[in-house]
């Protein structure tokens, strides 16, 4: 009897053992999973508050016909939010379905429909697709258009140096002929390129420097790690979307949209070095 | 209201040898390229006008559209004929506008401000101005419509082009207008408005080449006029020394046929003086004719160091232009595929 009783007893014991080892792994897939839902919600409200003040920054901008070189770089940065917070909506709504984003926002149009042609993609990532397709188009349009206007710059500031009496007597005296201007000009730009590759290469040390400081002690494995990735990463040039991103975090007073930023900016500079 | 000015036809140049020399067609296809930059900052100065913009052929999505051709340009004579349209194509006005600067005016010039031909500019920017007033709100904004809806026809002939109709004359007309928030007319904005940043693009590159040039065209237009005066004043000169030596035989023929023998007695050496003189003058004046050659030369001198000087930028920008408009033709029709396929998918329609 009292062998019968100890083995329920002990069975009894087993199973609250099990049962709780069950619930505290439900418990604990339930909080990653509300972790990772957070994360990335975080990151679109984050995204989508800089979106609006850009496109904010976007209309003064074009108030003053002038600031040309600007208004596309905030165009193109504006498209790259948005497709990043589409691409974070899709994930959520995928891992999560249509109710998790309805506070977002996400557009709405992510009807699932019956798809005879292609089996892996809905009609509305279709669509999706070629809108990422159209906007990409759109931003390598917009970078042609710069290098233009850079170019532009150039030819005019070299022409305000030879105003100026600047320039060295051998510019003076090659001054007439066009076809050497132009290929003057091509050195200049060249030079320019390094210089302003170097300058931002300086910037980004700058930038990682004062992050680390901020960043203050006790710093665990993963911020260590998260740190060197960084470093690495600010040896990789920016371009414009990577600019504009920093410019964005740095400006960021509130230190948890901040953080998301800086998040942003080093996963865009991963897809750069790739 | 935006305004594209379309690059000048450079037109003929004059069947005349006299008028041709030191002209060529070089030096009218730089004037060609030249003369839309001054009239858009002539016409940016008025306020009146929105965006003034240099286009380099014609724009589809242009509000208003103003077409030149050069029928006369010598450094001393412009004659333009200008024609203005608006979306609808409905032509505001044509008119030639022709001015004479001659040296005893003189012109002080100013690089994007005060052309030597100033008052042309000034003239054809007065003239839009005094039609653009006139038209009312409602018709503006139906013209930006159109305006719109060309370029959207212009990217996606099939989905747009039931929103405008044209008539027998030609003019464009309102059918209906898409929704306020038609995602495909957004799509369309998003690429006129980097069809706008091209042709910002351009104009950039287009005022290098005006300010490139300013100096020596302006110069060369001076020289020309100035030599040009110079063998009027030969001729002139000329001609007076050959009529004071005719005059002069004429006199002493006279005075020879005098019928009183008194006369004809007294003025003997005289007479012989005015012959030898008058023949003199004459000689002198095929002489002074002559110096016209130098000057001549001096014109074509003129020119083909115009010519030398202008050619390089132009071709310059002419192929920056070309590189420009080719590549956005070509992504152009990368956009217009895109479009396609997105309103296939969206709306399930196939357009052709």
């Amino acid at each position: 009897m009292n062998k019968k009783l100890t083995a329920c007893i002990i069975a009894l014991f087993i199973l609250v053992i099990i049962n709780k080892a069950a619930y505290s792994l439900n418990t604990y897939q339930k909080t990653q999973f509300s972790e990772d839902y957070q994360g990335v919600s975080e990151t679109i409200v984050a995204l989508n508050i800089t979106r609006k003040k850009y496109q904010k920054l976007l209309l003064v901008q074009k108030a003053s016909p002038k600031n040309k070189i600007i208004i596309k770089e905030y165009s193109i940065f504006i498209d790259f939010l948005t497709f990043q917070i589409n691409n974070y909506c899709t994930k959520l709504i995928k891992e999560y379905g249509e109710e998790s984003v309805q506070d977002l926002p996400c557009s709405s149009n992510h009807h699932l429909e019956a798809n005879t042609n292609d089996s892996y993609q809905t009609a509305d990532e279709k669509i999706e697709s070629l809108d990422d397709e159209f906007m990409t188009a759109l931003g390598e349009f917009d970078e042609m258009l710069l290098i233009e206007d850079e170019k532009i710059a150039q030819i005019n500031q070299n022409k305000a140096n030879r105003g100026s009496g600047s320039s060295n007597g051998k510019e003076m005296l090659s001054g007439n002929g066009t076809g050497e201007d132009a290929d003057s000009n091509r050195d200049d730009n060249k030079e320019a390129g390094k210089e302003k590759n170097a300058t931002s290469k300086a910037n980004n040390k700058n930038t990682t420097s004062q992050k680390s400081r901020s960043q203050g002690q006790g710093k665990n494995k993963q911020t260590k790690n998260k740190s060197y990735m960084r470093d690495k990463l600010d040896q990789i040039d920016d371009d414009i979307v990577a600019r504009q991103l920093k410019e964005a975090a740095e400006k960021e007073t509130n230190p948890e949209l901040k953080e998301k930023l800086w998040d942003e900016y080093y996963k865009y500079k991963q897809t750069i070095g790739k | 209201m935006n305004v594209s000015i379309k690059q000048f036809e450079p037109g003929e140049l004059p069947t005349d040898e006299d008028d041709r020399r030191g002209l060529s067609e070089e030096i009218r296809s730089a004037e060609a390229h030249f003369m839309p930059v001054h009239l858009k900052y002539t016409m940016q100065r008025t306020g009146y006008l929105g965006n003034v913009r240099v286009v380099p052929d014609d724009n589809e999505g242009s509000e208003v559209i103003v077409k030149g051709k050069i029928i006369d340009s010598d450094g001393e004579n412009i004659e333009l004929e200008i024609e203005v349209f608006d979306a609808r194509n409905n032509k505001w006005f044509e008119k030639s506008y022709v001015e004479t600067v001659g040296v005893e005016q003189q012109k002080i010039t100013e690089i994007e401000r005060n052309d030597r031909f100033q008052n042309i500019y000034n003239e054809i920017s007065n003239d839009i101005i005094e039609y653009r007033l006139k038209i009312k709100s409602t018709e503006i904004k139906r013209i930006k419509e159109i305006a719109e809806l060309r370029f959207a026809k212009f990217m996606a002939e099939d989905i747009f082009s039931s929103y405008i109709a044209k008539d027998k004359e030609g003019k464009i007309h309102l059918r209906k207008l898409p929704s306020d928030n038609d995602t495909m007319l957004a799509r369309v904005r998003s690429i006129k408005a980097r069809d706008d940043m091209l042709v910002d693009t351009l104009n950039n590159y287009y005022d290098v080449y005006y300010s490139d040039i300013w100096d020596s065209y302006d110069n060369w237009r001076k020289f020309r006029s100035e030599e040009l005066e110079s063998i009027r004043e030969i001729n002139r000169k000329a001609l007076t020394q050959k009529l004071l030596g005719v005059a002069a035989i004429i006199g002493a023929i006279a005075l020879g046929a005098s019928k009183n023998s008194d006369v004809v007695n007294s003025t003997g050496g005289l007479r012989t003086v005015m012959i030898a003189g008058g023949g003199y003058a004459i000689y002198s004046g095929f002489q002074t004719s002559k110096e016209n050659e130098i000057n001549k030369e001096a014109i074509e001198g003129l020119g083909a160091s115009f010519e030398t000087e202008v050619e390089p930028v132009l071709i310059n920008v002419d192929g920056k232009t070309m590189k420009l408009t080719g590549t956005a033709d070509q992504q152009y029709g990368k956009w217009r595929q895109l479009l396609k396929d997105i309103y296939h998918k969206e709306t399930g329609f196939q357009s052709n």
